[in-house]
Formats: C-alpha cells, sequence, structure tokens
C-alpha cells in the first residue's frame, strides 16, 4: 500500500517536471522579447542580445514614447479595427445564427447551406485579392480589414447550438404575448446568451487584433497601418540593414533601434498575454463546443 | 397579521395558477394552431399563415447583412476563379482578359516544373510532418495532464501551453529574431560562449525544418492539449474505479480507457487537419522566415507564399496562382473526403461526414 502510494508521487513527480519544462519553453520567446527590450543601447552594440540584461532599462520604451506619433495612430488604427469589428462579429453572427436556430423558418436549411459551403469551398488567396482590389476598390481601406472576417461558420454554429439549447418555450411564449422577432431576438435571445457571445467577442477581438494578411496585402506604405502591419514593416527594415554588412552613417539614423523594435513589439503582444488569462475560461468553452460540432 | 399573509399568499398563489392555466392554454392553441397550419385550408388559418409569413420575413431579414457579407466576400471571388482559365492583365479586368484554356495548368507538368516540385514537397512534407508531430505531442500532454490532480497546477499549465495561441506570427518573429540574428542574437551569443562558431541563420535553410517545427509546436500545441483534455474530462469515473480494483496499473487504464475515449477526436481533427495539407499556415512560412528570405527558400517556399509574392512582386501570373489556388482546394476536398473514408473503416465514431 505504502509503497504503492510512493511510487504514485514519483510518477506524478515526474509528469509535473515535463510540464514546468514544457512550460518554460513555452514561456522563453516572450522572456526574450522583453529582456531585448529592456536592453541598453550600448550592450547591445557591445555583448549582443542576452536573457539577462546586466543593466536593464527603459530607455527603448522611452525612445518609443518619443517618437510615438506612428505608434499612437497605428494603435489608434487597431483599436478602431478591433472593436468595430468585434461588435459587427458578435451581432452579425448572432442574428444569422438566430435564423438559422428557428425551427419553423423554412429557408433555414438553404440559409445554413449557403455558409457551410464557404467552409470547404472559396476563391483562393489571389481570385479574392483580385475582385476586392478591382471590382470592390477596397484597397487601403479599412472596411477590408473589418468587413471580411466577420461571418464564420464556425461561429455561427457555436452561438446556434448556444440558442437551440435554450428552452424553446421562452421563444414561444413571447410570440403569444405578441413579440416580433427582432424583439425576441434583441430582448430574449442577447441577454440569455452572453456566454457563447462572449466566447466568440474574444477570439474575434484577437483575430482582429493579430490580423496581418489583409493588412499587409491591401495596405501601401505610407497609408493607414494598424499595429500589427507597423510591426511587419519594421521588421522589414530591421532585417533588410542586418543584411547589409556596411550600413552608412547617415542611413543610421533610419535603422530603428533593435531595441526599441523589441519594445514596439512588447508593447503589441504582452497587454494581450497579461489579460488573456482572465478570458481563458470563455475560449476554452467555446472551443470545446466547435471541436464536438465540427 | 400571520394569518393575513397566509391568506393573501393564498390568493396569490391561485391567481398564478389561474394566470399559468390560461398561459398553458393559449401555449396549446398556438401549437395546435401552428401544427394545424399545415393542413387546414388557406382561408381558414390565413391570419396565423400571416403572422408567420411576417415572422418568416423577419427572420430571414435578420440574416441579410450576413448573406450580404459572404455574397461580396465569400461567393464573389469565386467568379475571380475564371481567371484560373485566363491571361490577367490589370488593364482588361477580369472579363476582359485574353481566355487561354488550361494553359495555366500546364506548368504542372513542363516549365517551371522544378519551382512546383519544391512547392509541392516542402508543402506536404513540411505540412505532414508538423501535423504528425503535432497530434503525438498534443496526445501525450492531454493524457498526462489528465494524470494530475492538482487543480491549480492544471489551471497554470492550460494557461501556459495556450498563452502562444493568442501571439500573432508577427509578434512571434521578433521572438524569434531576437534569438536567431546572427550579430546580436541570444543563441549565437551563447554559442560563442561556449567556443563554437556563430551560424548564420538566416542563411541556412536545412536548419529550417526544425525551427519551423518548434514554432509550430509551440504555437499550436495548446490548443490540441486542451481539446483533449476537456474530453478526457468526460469520461465515466467509475471506469477507472473499476479498472483501479481490478488491479490495473496507471499505464494500463491510460492505453486501456483514456486513449480509446480520446481516438475518435484525433481522428476526425487529423481528418480535418489533413484536409488543409495543401494549404499551409502562411503566417508562420512568410514570417518566421523574415518576409521569405530567398535564402531559405528551397526548404521553407511553399504554395501559399509562392501565391502572396505573385501577387506582390509579379513574380509569376495572376492566373497561374489562381490555378494553383483552385488545385490546391480540389485537392485538399478530394483528399479530406479520402480520409474521411479510410476514417470510416478505422474507427466509425471519428469520421467527419
Amino acid at each position: 500500500m505504502r509503497i504503492g502510494k510512493k511510487k504514485i508521487d514519483i510518477v506524478n513527480l515526474f509528469i509535473h517536471l515535463f510540464f514546468i519544462v514544457i512550460s518554460l519553453a513555452i514561456v522563453y520567446p516572450f522572456i526574450s522579447m522583453l529582456s531585448v527590450s529592456l536592453l541598453s543601447q550600448k550592450e547591445a552594440m557591445a555583448e549582443g542580445y542576452s536573457i539577462w540584461p546586466k543593466n536593464p532599462t527603459v530607455e527603448s520604451y522611452v525612445l518609443v514614447l518619443n517618437n510615438f506619433s506612428p505608434i499612437a495612430k497605428a494603435l489608434a488604427t487597431s483599436f478602431f479595427v478591433c472593436v468595430t469589428g468585434t461588435l459587427l462579429t458578435v451581432i452579425l453572427n448572432a442574428m444569422y445564427a438566430y435564423a438559422v436556430s428557428r425551427p419553423t423558418f423554412p429557408a433555414r436549411r438553404i440559409i445554413n447551406f449557403i455558409l457551410l459551403f464557404t467552409m470547404f469551398f472559396g476563391g483562393g488567396a489571389s481570385a479574392s485579392y483580385i475582385v476586392n482590389v478591382n471590382w470592390l476598390h477596397l484597397k487601403n481601406n479599412l472596411i477590408i480589414l473589418i468587413v471580411p472576417g466577420t461571418i464564420g461558420a464556425m461561429s455561427v454554429i457555436i452561438i446556434r447550438s448556444f440558442f437551440q439549447g435554450l428552452p424553446y418555450g421562452l421563444v414561444e411564449s413571447a410570440k403569444l404575448d405578441g413579440a416580433s422577432e427582432y424583439q425576441i431576438f434583441f430582448k430574449i435571445m442577447i441577454p440569455l446568451s452572453t456566454p457563447a457571445l462572449g466566447t466568440i467577442a474574444i477570439s474575434a477581438f484577437i483575430g482582429y487584433w493579430n490580423a496581418y494578411y489583409a493588412p499587409m496585402m491591401y495596405f501601401d506604405y505610407g497609408k493607414a497601418t494598424t499595429l500589427s502591419l507597423y510591426l511587419q514593416r519594421l521588421m522589414d527594415r530591421m532585417s533588410m540593414f542586418a543584411d547589409s554588412a556596411n550600413i552608412p552613417a547617415e542611413m543610421l539614423d533610419l535603422v530603428p533601434g533593435e531595441g526599441m523594435a523589441m519594445a514596439v513589439a512588447c508593447i503589441t503582444v504582452l497587454p494581450m498575454v497579461f489579460v488573456f488569462p482572465w478570458f481563458q475560461k470563455y475560449f476554452v468553452k467555446g472551443m470545446a463546443i466547435g471541436a464536438v460540432k465540427a | 397579521m400571520n394569518i393575513y399573509i397566509k391568506v393573501c399568499r393564498k390568493k396569490l398563489l391561485e391567481f398564478l395558477k389561474l394566470c399559468d392555466m390560461i398561459y398553458v392554454f393559449k401555449l396549446e392553441v398556438y401549437r395546435v394552431k401552428t401544427k394545424a397550419l399545415v393542413k387546414t385550408p388557406a382561408n381558414q388559418a390565413s391570419s396565423i399563415r400571416k403572422i408567420q409569413r411576417k415572422d418568416n420575413w423577419q427572420l430571414f431579414s435578420l440574416s441579410v447583412p450576413g448573406l450580404i457579407v459572404l455574397a461580396l466576400f465569400s461567393y464573389l471571388p469565386m467568379f475571380g476563379l475564371v481567371l484560373a482559365f485566363k491571361e490577367y492583365r490589370a488593364i482588361d479586368g477580369i472579363f476582359g482578359s485574353q481566355w487561354v484554356g488550361f494553359d495555366n495548368f500546364t506548368f504542372f507538368f513542363t516549365g517551371k516544373a522544378t519551382t512546383l516540385k519544391r512547392l509541392l514537397t516542402n508543402t506536404v512534407t513540411l505540412n505532414v510532418l508538423y501535423l504528425a508531430v503535432n497530434t503525438i505531442v498534443t496526445i501525450i500532454m492531454g493524457m498526462l495532464l489528465f494524470e494530475l490532480k492538482n487543480r491549480l497546477a492544471i489551471r497554470v499549465y492550460q494557461t501556459i501551453v495556450f498563452l502562444p495561441f493568442i501571439v500573432s506570427w508577427v509578434g512571434a518573429s521578433y521572438a524569434i529574431y531576437a534569438n536567431l540574428d546572427h550579430n546580436n542574437g541570444i543563441i549565437n551569443g551563447l554559442l560563442k560562449d561556449w567556443g563554437m562558431d556563430p551560424v548564420r541563420w538566416y542563411a541556412k535553410p536545412e536548419h529550417w525544418t526544425w525551427i519551423l517545427m518548434i514554432c509550430y509546436l509551440w504555437k499550436k500545441v495548446g490548443h490540441g492539449t486542451i481539446v483533449y483534455y476537456g474530453n478526457l474530462m468526460s469520461v465515466d469515473t467509475s471506469l477507472f474505479e473499476a479498472a483501479t480494483l481490478d488491479g490495473a496499473n496507471r499505464f494500463q487504464i491510460m492505453m486501456n480507457i483514456s486513449w480509446p475515449h480520446i481516438r475518435p477526436v484525433v481522428i476526425s481533427f487529423t481528418i480535418l487537419s489533413l484536409g488543409g495539407v495543401f494549404n499551409s499556415d502562411f503566417g508562420m512560412f512568410y514570417y518566421m522566415t523574415n518576409g521569405n528570405k530567398p535564402a531559405l527558400r528551397p526548404r521553407t517556399d511553399v504554395i501559399d507564399t509562392y501565391i502572396i509574392r505573385a501577387l506582390q512582386e509579379d513574380i509569376g501570373s495572376v492566373g497561374m496562382s489562381t490555378a494553383i489556388g483552385l488545385m490546391q482546394s480540389i485537392a485538399g476536398f478530394i483528399v479530406l473526403m479520402a480520409v474521411n473514408k479510410l476514417a470510416s473503416w478505422i474507427d466509425e465514431k471519428g469520421t467527419v461526414f
């Protein structure tokens, strides 16, 4: 009995050890970013980057704050895109899901099919690009960042299964009292399904915050940028200069200090990392529904 | 006073009961009427039908915004697919460009075969390799996490493992740059400290199969782990108790109870991912390699990065990249179907369709 218990403890210890090692490995990239951003320019030049800065400073962050106007602009654009995109995503998907969830609605099968078909077949990257640019004229337009990703089969499935889990008597009794479908949707369904909508909102927000593909494809240099696009361009310049062996002295000002670039990256990435654990519950729940219904 | 309250409560309850009865009655009537709607002649149920029709219009109007978005951004691009059979020129537009039949597809057999061969081998081998490793690692991690009993520890591990999921590849590219940069990178610094020669990571394609594999695992392991762990939570606990009573050890329990339980989920996840075997994770292949660096292309150039280059730098034709995209989705669909069929022979529960 006693031996058995001890044995189990050892196994558990090893499993804990395994997960601790993995956790450290997963956190390491974040730490390396953070510590490079805390390096002083001098130390970085002399000794290269290191995980433990000898004299950590916030000089990169001060530099970022001094040249804040492009970053502030990008930040504002990012926020605008994120907030409008998330709101639009939640409301559009919920409306669509409500229509599809009502068993008395005769068109629900075809409307559902129209959505699910897009899961399996699409125009592909280049056809979409040409159509969006030539027919819809959405180059350099913020709409292209916000609207295309709003409605998704997965989110509609998640919200729909939540709606269908609510007692149907709710809808029927509201009907009896003479409520219109709009009233039922906005006054009953929406307030009751905040957990599902929260799941969608969080994943949508993360998606919009991290979106790199559309900004890169549709926005020229000098046009409005999101934070993610700003980061990409910074990286482009950085690696370009890293490639060329001797940079002319007058060009040196143009090189974003690498510490500074890392500071911008940290500003972009870390808030999400710190805020996220509080919302993780919703996220995981949504994923579980998605996994079952997939 | 007390009696008064009691009486009041009684009256109130009676009243409520009455309301309830009326309500239930009305509900029944409504149900009967809506059911009868199908069979009764039009003139009898016309008013109810009118209400129904109004409801349906309202429901339809709720789905209209979504339908518009789908029409514009999902279905309209499908018309763009005609470009696969055209020689696209920006001035002529999509319909003005000349038809070339299947010319855009011929390079599958001739011409730039070397590029295509590279793209295809990279896409398929890397995707399959990463998918296989990821599946194995996530199954192991999910099952091991399930073995733990310490609630707090489980939550901490879950959160940490899941963190990279919310970081974009652009953000992650900074982390990898900090580590692998030739002059200042952390890894080269360590190599120098240990008396080894620094490596020009961004010029050595042969390392990148493995570097990208680490990136892939870093980003995706959390998702699978949590899904499998969540799935294991739904196993009937009495199974474990019974097995323990019968003297099964932990490993036996894992192999004979936990694993069979998640196997269908593993299979359906794998099927879905194999459907995308020709579509790679563009963000990873593009940003991790510092914007698809030419030096790294022999090992990291995949179909998706090629398509983007074709659009941005005009190195290939738009028609050709559309053709590739079309082949990509058709081939993906065929693979999906084939694997689904295969899975139905292995485990009926795991199939997607």
